[in-house]
């Protein structure tokens, strides 16, 4: 990297971008190889070490003290002091000529706890560089960002450009790095796959080299007839845990027998979606109906009952109870099933045939149905938990993310899983930020970007197409 | 949980094991700040310990602290389980014996009922009481630690004033201990031998049904599904706010038993409303809310765990009148095993320490 430059740092989720990034940082050791800076090789063993090297980060979530005001976070970890004691004059100075430099103005006395997601991200690049940092890291800086808010940004980073310093731009969007990089690396799967100047990139150079192509892996799919509508969704809008719109008036549907992909990179409301379907959140406005239900104010027990399977995101976080045995949750939302108690008390004998059945028709690899689902590995948590849904012959089955961070061998079964339901005239809403996965499955495909379907792909589309969508040029 | 006959034994020792070694630790420990204090911890153990164990007073004393040790100690594992920490056992006995009370007062019924009436009151006080932290926790982000605690405070001054200025008046009694005797028909059937009451059964049965609860009844199993895993839980459908808020109102209904047990016992001058003053206002019971959290620390949240631990407790309780020493060295040993319990890897590093196999 040179001085004075803007490098953008190009992956999909999962490419190893962010844990480069905490490699350099300090926060994560590596196992080989080395760093260097200005010639020299460096040892960085703790962010404390980054810091003093010059190196400064602001990561995707932010670490303010909600109860401090915008100066005393600026001046955190290198407060100007006399005598043991903060020297607030000085110190609102050095903020002062630090904000007139950058062009990042904020009124410096509110408490950080008020200040919009924007204004937050200006405090934590602040902080940075009072700490003087020379080599600045942005982490999905505009993830959390509306669009003027990104423009604003951009101005300010290349201001800071100008004053000498380097900025590492971390992102997944084909427009972002083109608008403020001068050089791009983009990579992939732990690998850099190459590094240009921007003037040298275009749109279908960048997508092709960042979503790449692996071996075409064959399923053996039915003959594609959709049939029953199992799914409508009509003009859905819904908020985000932040308040900001997350959907923005979504309309599909999904038939029996087919596999709809929704494909986007992950925060462009795939979450929100699966919720207001499942029940999880409200909607703020629009309908969705399964098989003819309108589902938009029931709780999550009552959708589940209209013979829906759900394979939620994040297996450890949502989709099993670690601390529980995998018999325990092979029954999880299905304990009051008459197959699984009576009056209230559960049949531990048929459960644990169940849970049996499960673990043999899945293929889960495990010394009894007694081990906590904690002690298994992905592959077979993963197993469980899409094998618990199918059991109970749901006719729609939302899998979200189902073979994220699985090896090769349980992701093609857990795919082939899907095909299979497909095949025996399920209808499956596959939600992914894998592209691979969503071009090898989906009878169609939908293309999510910012809470919006912005493209429908046939299958056999090409991976120029959904990249390009993928990084909402579509929206532009 | 569901695991087959034959691994349970196994497992049942394997889960005493850091209780065990926690008491043993404490013991040592304790003795160790005996000597210090230039006490011989020799002769201050066989005092309490004969105290508590050979006397028929001290014997019937340790049953009466067991059982409100016991069902207090359920009373937070219970909304425990559910991943809601229940500190406030002591408000929900304190409403337990309130409305146990009011049954007597203010309704006169034929024997057998009454008595019933009296405790099932108490247990809906105590519910009801404990359902405010419950409520406020799922529905408003309230910590139910700290309304609980806020609310014990609420409860003893209740207590206090319903006695002053509903009972005793109603009463017509002038007496300087401001005793308001329960009528016999609505006291507890006393065990022979022993001046405790029938409610050490009670308790046990207690623990056990909750035992079964927990690992057998859907119910149990949706609030242990909150507790180890809210998210999950709720995305197949259980509701964690709603299961807490049950979890929390089953706990402040077993506080309340104990309350009903310890203002309906004959026996160490309970049975009269001067022990329900003594105690329920002025500390009495306080003592033995947070006993009872201690009591299921050290049984780790387990229901049957908790009746070895309530013994235990009940004896180093018991035992303490025998002591003619510093007294104070009881509380600290009771003190010095909390902490080993909450702290397994401090236990873990001294047993390491010692050169001894690893216990987990």
């Amino acid at each position: 990297m040179n001085q004075g430059e803007v490098m953008g740092i190009l992956g999909e989720n999962g490419a190893g971008k962010s844990t480069l990034m905490n490699v350099l940082y300090g926060l994560y050791s590596m196992d080989e190889g080395s760093i260097e800076m200005q010639g020299k090789k460096v040892q960085i063993r703790s962010s404390a070490g980054a810091i003093s090297l010059g190196l400064g980060m602001v990561h995707q979530a932010f670490t303010l003290v909600p109860n401090m005001t915008v100066m005393e976070n600026i001046i955190l970890g290198s407060e100007p002091s006399r005598a043991g004691v903060v020297d607030r004059r000085e110190a609102r100075r050095q903020v002062r000529e630090l904000v007139k430099q950058v062009g990042l103005d904020i009124d410096l006395d509110t408490l950080a706890e008020e200040l919009p997601t924007g204004f937050k991200q200006r405090v934590e690049i602040l902080k940075a560089l009072h700490r003087g940092a020379k080599i600045l890291i942005l982490d999905e800086p505009t993830a959390v960002l509306t669009p003027l808010e990104s423009e604003e940004l951009f101005k300010s980073v290349r201001r800071i450009t100008q004053g000498g310093s380097t900025v590492i731009f971390i992102t997944h969007k084909l427009k972002e790095v083109m608008a403020i990089t001068n050089r791009i690396t983009i990579m992939r799967r732990g690998k850099v796959v190459t590094t240009l100047d921007t003037k040298d990139a275009n749109f279908d150079i960048l997508a092709n080299a960042m979503v790449g192509r692996s071996v075409e892996r064959k399923f053996n799919f039915g003959p594609y007839q959709p049939g029953d509508l199992l799914l409508d969704v009509d003009r859905l809008t819904a908020a985000s845990r932040h308040k900001t719109e997350a959907l923005a008036g979504l309309t599909f549907n999904v038939k029996a027998g087919e596999i709809v992909g929704v494909a986007g990179v992950e925060g462009n409301g795939q979450t929100e979606l699966v919720e207001c379907i499942v029940g999880l959140m409200k909607p703020s406005s629009g309908t969705i109906k399964m098989s003819g239900h309108l589902v938009n104010r029931l709780a999550t027990s009552d959708v589940l009952k209209l013979s829906v399977g759900h394979v939620p995101e994040d297996r450890a976080l949502n989709g099993l109870i670690l601390d529980f045995s995998i018999a325990e949750n092979t029954i999880l939302g299905s304990a009051d099933r008459p197959e699984f108690s009576q009056r209230g008390v559960m049949a531990p004998k048929r459960i644990q045939d169940f849970a049996r059945r499960i673990v043999k028709a899945f293929n889960v690899s495990t010394s009894g149905i007694e081990v906590k689902a904690r002690n298994l590995s992905g592959g077979n948590q993963q197993k469980i938990i899409v094998g618990r849904e199918l059991a109970g012959q749901p006719n729609l089955l939302i899998a979200h993310q189902p073979t994220r961070g699985l090896d090769v061998a349980s992701t093609e079964y857990i795919q082939s899983l899907l095909v299979e339901a497909r095949n025996k005239g399920r209808g499956v809403l596959l939600v992914s930020a894998d592209f691979d996965e969503i071009l090898d499955l989906s009878d169609r495909i939908l293309v999510l970007y910012e809470g919006k379907m912005i493209g429908e792909l046939k299958r056999g589309a090409g991976i120029g197409e959904l990249g390009k969508l993928l990084g909402g040029i579509a929206a532009s | 949980m569901i695991e087959t006959s034959k691994a349970r034994p196994a497992w049942i020792l394997r889960a005493a094991v850091p209780s065990l070694v926690a008491l043993v630790l404490g013991l040592v420990v304790a003795s160790l700040v005996m000597v210090a204090f230039g006490e011989d911890p020799v002769t201050i153990f066989s005092a309490l310990f004969s105290g508590a164990l050979t006397t028929q007073y001290g014997q019937s004393s340790v049953l009466n602290y067991m059982y409100a040790y016991l069902l207090l100690a359920l009373a937070f594992l219970l909304p425990g389980k559910a991943g809601i920490w229940n500190v406030g056992g002591q408000g929900q006995a304190i409403l337990g014996g309130v409305g146990a009370a009011l049954i007597m007062e203010y309704v006169v019924l034929p024997p057998v009922i009454w008595p019933l009436a009296a405790i099932t009151f108490a247990v809906l006080a105590g519910a009801a009481w404990s359902a405010i932290s419950g409520l406020l926790e799922a529905y408003r982000n309230a910590s139910a630690i700290v309304t609980t605690i806020m609310m014990n405070f609420v409860a003893a001054n209740f207590a206090t004033f319903i006695l002053y200025y509903v009972l005793i008046p109603k009463a017509n009694v002038l007496s300087y201990y401001n005793e308001v005797n329960f009528p016999a028909a609505l006291t507890l059937p006393t065990l022979p031998y022993f001046t405790s009451s029938i409610m050490i059964f009670v308790a046990v049965l207690v623990a056990v049904g909750a035992a079964f609860f927990l690992a057998r009844t859907t119910l149990g199993y949706k609030i242990r599904a909150t507790g180890l895993g809210s998210r999950p839980a709720e995305s197949k459908g259980i509701n964690p706010r709603s299961t807490k808020v049950i979890a929390m109102i089953i706990g402040g209904g077993v506080a309340g038993l104990a309350g009903a047990g310890a203002v309906m016992s004959v026996g160490h001058g309970c049975g009269t409303i001067a022990c329900y003053q003594d105690g329920f206002a002025a500390g009495w019971f306080g003592g033995f809310g947070f006993a009872g959290i201690a009591v299921a620390l050290v049984a780790l949240n387990n229901p049957i765990g908790s009746i070895f631990s309530a013994i235990f407790f009940s004896v180093l309780a018991a035992g303490m009148p025998y002591i003619y020493q510093n007294i104070y060295v009881v509380w600290a040993m009771q003190g010095i095993i909390i902490l080993f319990m909450a702290a397994p890897e401090l236990s873990k590093m001294i047993l390491t320490l010692g050169g001894r196999r690893k216990w987990t």
